[in-house]
């Protein structure tokens, strides 16, 4: 191969790979309508799910599962633990279910969310493994940041003063030997806590050690408070989410890697487990919503969105699945497949880091890139040049259809110039 | 070689000093912008906002690699090109292919070691304020600007060895969206998982050079 053409590979292959990523990225923004996700709940008032759905330019369906069509209003209106707010103002509150009454408060007090996003795990999204551990009861209103953080060394748990940027060896050694006394076994896998003062009080972190026991760790001043807790060694934990709120029940989400979910109760670390059949941590959002009666689980990606309607005693009752109408069906998409063989994206996507993506190739694609050897030899035959003259060209026209005419059209040709095609 | 790489010397070296003594001054700059952070800030709040908002406290170094590929890349081949020397060093009686990898290579090497002091003050910097695992992390989140900084560099010789302005603009319009590809988030570490992916692209802009070099060399249209 000479020089020459393998140049002209590393150009062509370069234009191909940026078109891929840009003139769909291009065409969506100038053709495709946005659609919002489907909103799906299960509604207290219709004994039946409920859902919202877009289908771009402002076409919202709001229906139940089996069918009843009702307006924005009437929709709110089968929410009330909801859309409470709006229940107060049209005069709606206190509403009536299941022979109980509910006002505003009562709402509010029971009223819960946990949520899991996928970019939340904690293997998707990068982060710098040093941590605070906040004062848990600091004798004032309101917390504040320690002036020491820690990180999980293989034989100990260090604290630094922050200031100085050097470790601390009285607080070292004062939690090393608090978590040796509780039988942790160094390294730890996972450190898991809310790393902020933004919340009403501070349950601080969980430690997974190395032989999948899980620890709660507190400070109070500069003492720890350790709880090995009873969570089971062998639940194979990939991420929990510690979420502090008034109502003190649970303390937040365990995610274990077989892509379980739980409820973490704060009285005696008990798990409840949640429905999981078809999540996908990886690829799904989890929302717990803890109404005051039928609290519901939600999650879903760009194809699928799923409920769970649960009873006080969060085990399901009834389950509802339904197709994310995306823009697959719409005209732009179409013609989209037929004009873009493959698509490439690199973009975040439901993670906190940047991965490549391919989409494609549709069956329309290979109509396309047919179309484009055709451009390509016509072009050819209008500069009088063999067909056999342009292999490179042809050849590239055919795997890459649009992509390759582009390379071809912007790029000199492979042999030296004769006033073919591309230079 | 090594006359290629004593009047590339010769050619580069004012520029190349030029280049070391404001590399020193950003170094400087970087140190004092964050020890002035530190000064003036709870040390808590900094680690809380570096860790857990995402805040880049080294953010200023982002086009820094990407000027200085740039500027290198200009220094090393327009006045060539100006002057038309290029063409004679083209017709020396060695292959296009090694003559214009060479030329590359030494514009690369200069470029490399602005790189490698950018990384040093980086890591200096964040290793006198933070723990060592920062220093990791604001490294690999400088990576892929070092990558533009070299996407930059390959994209100006192959914008300038190509004689036609036609082609310019495609190589250089080709050569800006690699340079994109490497500036796609603002996130800390976000290009951990694709950095062999981009680096790999960047690279495709060296050899994609000798074509350039080819029609320059033969004059054609």
């Amino acid at each position: 191969m000479t020089s020459r053409l393998l140049s002209w590979l590393c150009l062509a292959f370069l234009t191909v790979v940026l078109a891929a990523i840009l003139l769909p990225a291009i065409y969506a923004m100038a053709f495709a309508p946005r659609v919002a996700p489907t909103h799906l709940f299960y509604s207290a008032v219709k004994q039946d799910f409920v859902y919202r759905e877009h289908r771009g330019n402002h076409d919202f369906t709001y229906a139940t599962a089996s069918g009843e069509h009702f307006d924005r209003k009437a929709f709110e209106m089968s929410l009330p633990f909801i859309y409470y707010k709006n229940m107060e103002l049209w005069g709606l509150l206190p509403i009536e279910i299941d022979g109980q009454s509910f006002d505003m408060q009562a709402i509010r007090d029971a009223r819960q969310v946990f949520e899991l996003k996928a970019r939340e795990v904690a293997d998707r999204h990068p982060s710098v493994p040093v941590h605070a551990l906040l004062d848990s009861d600091p004798g004032k209103a309101g917390l504040s940041f320690p002036e020491d953080v820690f990180r999980m060394k293989p034989d100990r748990m260090e604290f630094l003063d922050v200031d100085e940027n050097r470790v601390d060896p009285a607080l070292t050694d004062r939690f090393t030997e608090a978590l040796a006394a509780e039988r942790f076994a160094f390294p730890a896998r996972l450190v898991a806590g809310k790393q902020t003062i933004l919340k009403p009080f501070d349950e601080g972190v969980f430690l997974v050690d190395a032989e999948g026991a899980v620890f709660h760790v507190k400070r109070v001043g500069d003492d720890p408070v350790i709880v090995r807790t009873p969570i089971p060694t062998d639940l194979g934990i990939r991420s929990i989410k510690v979420q502090e709120n008034r109502q003190r029940i649970y303390l937040g989400l365990v995610l274990t890697v077989d892509n379980r979910l739980f409820l973490l109760q704060s009285d005696g670390y008990g798990l409840v487990e949640l429905p999981s059949s078809g999540y996908d941590a990886d690829r799904m959002d989890y929302k717990l919503l803890l109404n005051p009666v039928h609290p519901t689980a939600v999650f879903g990606d760009g194809g699928t969105v799923t409920a769970v309607a649960l009873n006080e005693d969060l085990l399901p009752i009834a389950a509802y699945s339904r197709a994310v109408p995306g823009t697959t069906g719409m005209i732009h998409a179409r013609i989209s497949k037929l004009l873009f063989p493959v698509t490439l994206s690199l973009g975040t996507g439901n993670s906190g880091y940047l991965g490549w993506t391919v989409s494609g190739p549709a069956p329309l694609a290979f109509l396309g890139n047919l179309l484009a050897v055709g451009v390509v030899l016509l072009f050819g035959r209008r500069r009088r040049i063999a067909p056999q003259q342009m292999i490179p060209q042809l050849a590239l026209a055919a795997i890459a259809g649009l992509y390759g005419v582009l390379a071809i059209a912007l790029l000199p040709g492979p042999g030296p110039a004769t006033g073919a095609t591309g230079g | 070689m090594r006359a290629i790489a004593f009047k590339e010397w010769l050619k580069l070296r004012s520029w190349l000093g030029f280049m070391l003594a404001a590399h020193l001054v950003f170094a400087a700059w970087l140190y004092l912008s964050i020890r002035h952070q530190f000064r003036f800030e709870h040390a808590e709040m900094i680690y809380y906002q570096a860790n857990h908002i995402g805040r880049i406290f080294y953010d200023d170094l982002r086009y820094i690699p990407l000027l200085t590929g740039a500027l290198i890349g200009a220094a090393q081949f327009l006045p060539e090109l100006l002057r038309g020397r290029l063409r004679l060093s083209l017709h020396l009686p060695m292959g296009l292919a090694p003559l214009v990898l060479a030329h590359l290579g030494i514009g690369l090497e200069a470029l490399l070691v602005f790189l490698a002091l950018d990384l040093a003050a980086l890591a200096i910097t964040i290793g006198s304020f933070f723990p060592a695992a920062f220093i990791g992390s604001a490294l690999l989140t400088a990576a892929p600007w070092i990558l533009a900084g070299i996407a930059a560099y390959f994209g100006v010789a192959l914008t300038l060895l190509e004689p036609r302005r036609r082609y310019q603009a495609a190589n250089l319009a080709l050569s800006a969206g690699v340079v994109w590809l490497c500036h796609r988030s603002g996130q800390y570490q976000a290009y951990d998982l694709v950095l062999g992916g981009v680096a790999g692209l960047v690279l495709l802009l060296a050899p994609a050079s000798l074509q350039a070099a080819h029609r320059f060399r033969n004059g054609e249209p």
